[in-house]
């Protein structure tokens, strides 16, 4: 295994967000994140991480621009070290005037989301009535020349409307599309009855992308991301724990993925403190499933333990209460009957929607 | 045999692509979803992908500095660009 070097952060400016999406995989106790960092902090995060070897920034949320000023900072900071910079955004605050002061900033990518095709289907999930406003700020970006990915979370609400989407996406000259699956974090592990596809679903969805992905070739690159429960193998999460990339979460915590601060038995280290290369090299929360040697079996012995690194440490955390344990997605570990059972039980009605937090301007 | 319609292709990157020279000469290409280390030969050939040369004209530079054949490289470059432009990091 090659030695760890940071690539990417994921600069999370607030877990506040006017839409309620219940697969969200922000944490559900948003209010320990009120304390959230100034754009001084911001940018000597910027700067540290360049010093770190850092590529590419994700600006994230939460919805990023209901700080706008310091995402603005961050991709200005961002292009003084020629570091590759993203947002992540819903969409419903991109003005034509803060769409061009990202392009003038220097930002190179937009990922933006549409909750499904169909209008009422779209704002029932959103919990808000904004599929017209995100229309229009799809729309913006594809008119400028920047590129645009746009994202569509999958569960089993929406999995049946995956033509119509890809359609849609077609209509407007979407160049890329990520039509991902649910992943089972924060408030979306709270709704996993709610989310869960059925077996059906994903093979069906399967072969409506692999066809337009044929038919598509060279216009638009399309991605499609399995629910990682129906998998054999686990995903190789963040490509190893503390391989490549570093979270910054809103209050400064620094996190080795950012679904982390789920993992209780874990303390996590903050850039209002400490260094972010300090807390890359050597903070227990980095060092503690770093590299193969935290491994048990059946990991340890394993010939795929350098393909899929013993899987997602949350979600050893959140289904078997121990993120040392194999991500029981894996079928050679002893307790794979956790993920069995979840998808026997996705009947239910009902979600929970992410806590609504009044967006006001920090 | 030489695909004469592919080697006269003028590739540029698309938008949301670009090269990144990092430590110790690591060529990378850094792209919307992420980041791609490139290895020797796709380095070589990526530099020298600006809007303007033709596959043939990279095949010929880099034809001055490998020792194969005009044939073997442009064939090289050719199939290179191709992957790339199917990912969505080159455009024609």
């Amino acid at each position: 295994m090659s030695e760890p070097q940071p690539l990417s952060v994921l600069c999370e400016l607030t877990y506040r967000c006017n839409l309620r999406c219940p697969y969200c995989y922000n944490p559900r106790n948003l209010s320990a994140y009120r304390d959230e960092l100034d754009i001084e902090t911001w940018t000597r995060v910027v700067d540290e991480a360049a010093d770190l070897g850092v590529l590419q920034l994700h600006v994230s949320g939460g919805e990023p621009t209901l700080r706008p000023e310091i995402a603005l900072g961050i991709v200005r900071g961002a292009r003084r070290h020629s570091l590759y910079t993203n947002l992540i955004t819903q969409g419903t605050f991109l003005e034509d005037d803060l769409l061009d002061a990202f392009i003038d900033a220097g930002l190179e990518h937009i990922q933006i989301s549409l909750q499904a095709a169909e209008p009422a289907l779209a704002n029932e999930i959103a919990g808000a009535r904004v599929y017209d406003k995100k229309m229009d700020a799809i729309q913006r970006v594809l008119s400028r020349k920047i590129a645009c990915t746009l994202n569509v979370v999958l569960h089993r609400t929406n999995h049946d409307t995956l033509a119509d989407t890809i359609d849609l996406a077609e209509r407007l000259g979407v160049k890329r599309l990520e039509l991902a699956n649910t992943q089972f974090y924060g408030w979306a592990y709270t709704n996993r009855a709610w989310l869960m596809p059925t077996r059906e679903q994903v093979r069906s969805g399967a072969q409506i992308v692999a066809r337009a992905q044929e038919r598509l070739k060279g216009r638009m690159q399309i991605s499609y991301v399995l629910p990682d429960y129906y998998e054999d193998f686990p995903k190789p999460c963040m490509h190893g724990w503390a391989s490549t990339f570093i979270t910054v979460a809103p209050n400064g915590d620094v996190l080795p993925c950012p679904a982390a601060a789920e993992i209780k038995t874990l303390q996590f280290e903050n850039v209002r403190s400490r260094p972010l290369r300090e807390i890359w090299e050597s903070s227990g929360a980095f060092m503690a499933y770093r590299g193969t040697t935290w491994m048990r079996e059946p990991c340890r012995s394993c010939e795929r333990r350098e393909i899929d690194f013993g899987g997602c440490r949350c979600q050893a955390f959140n289904l078997l209460g121990d993120a040392g344990e194999t991500d029981p997605v894996c079928v050679k570990s002893p307790l794979h009957s956790k993920v069995q059972d979840a998808l026997i039980d996705i009947t239910s009605q009902d979600f929970t929607p992410r806590r609504n937090v009044t967006p006001t301007e920090a | 045999m030489r695909n004469v319609s592919l080697s006269s292709q003028v590739f540029q990157f698309a938008h949301g692509v670009r090269l990144r020279t990092c430590a110790q000469r690591r060529t990378m290409l850094l792209v919307p979803e992420g980041i791609v280390e490139l290895n020797d030969t796709a380095s070589a050939v990526v530099e020298l992908v600006d809007g303007r040369r033709s596959t043939r004209e990279i095949a010929a530079a880099l034809e001055l500095v490998y020792d194969v054949s005009q044939d073997e490289i442009e064939q090289e470059v050719c199939s290179l660009c191709s992957e790339l432009q199917e990912r969505g990091y080159l455009t024609v």
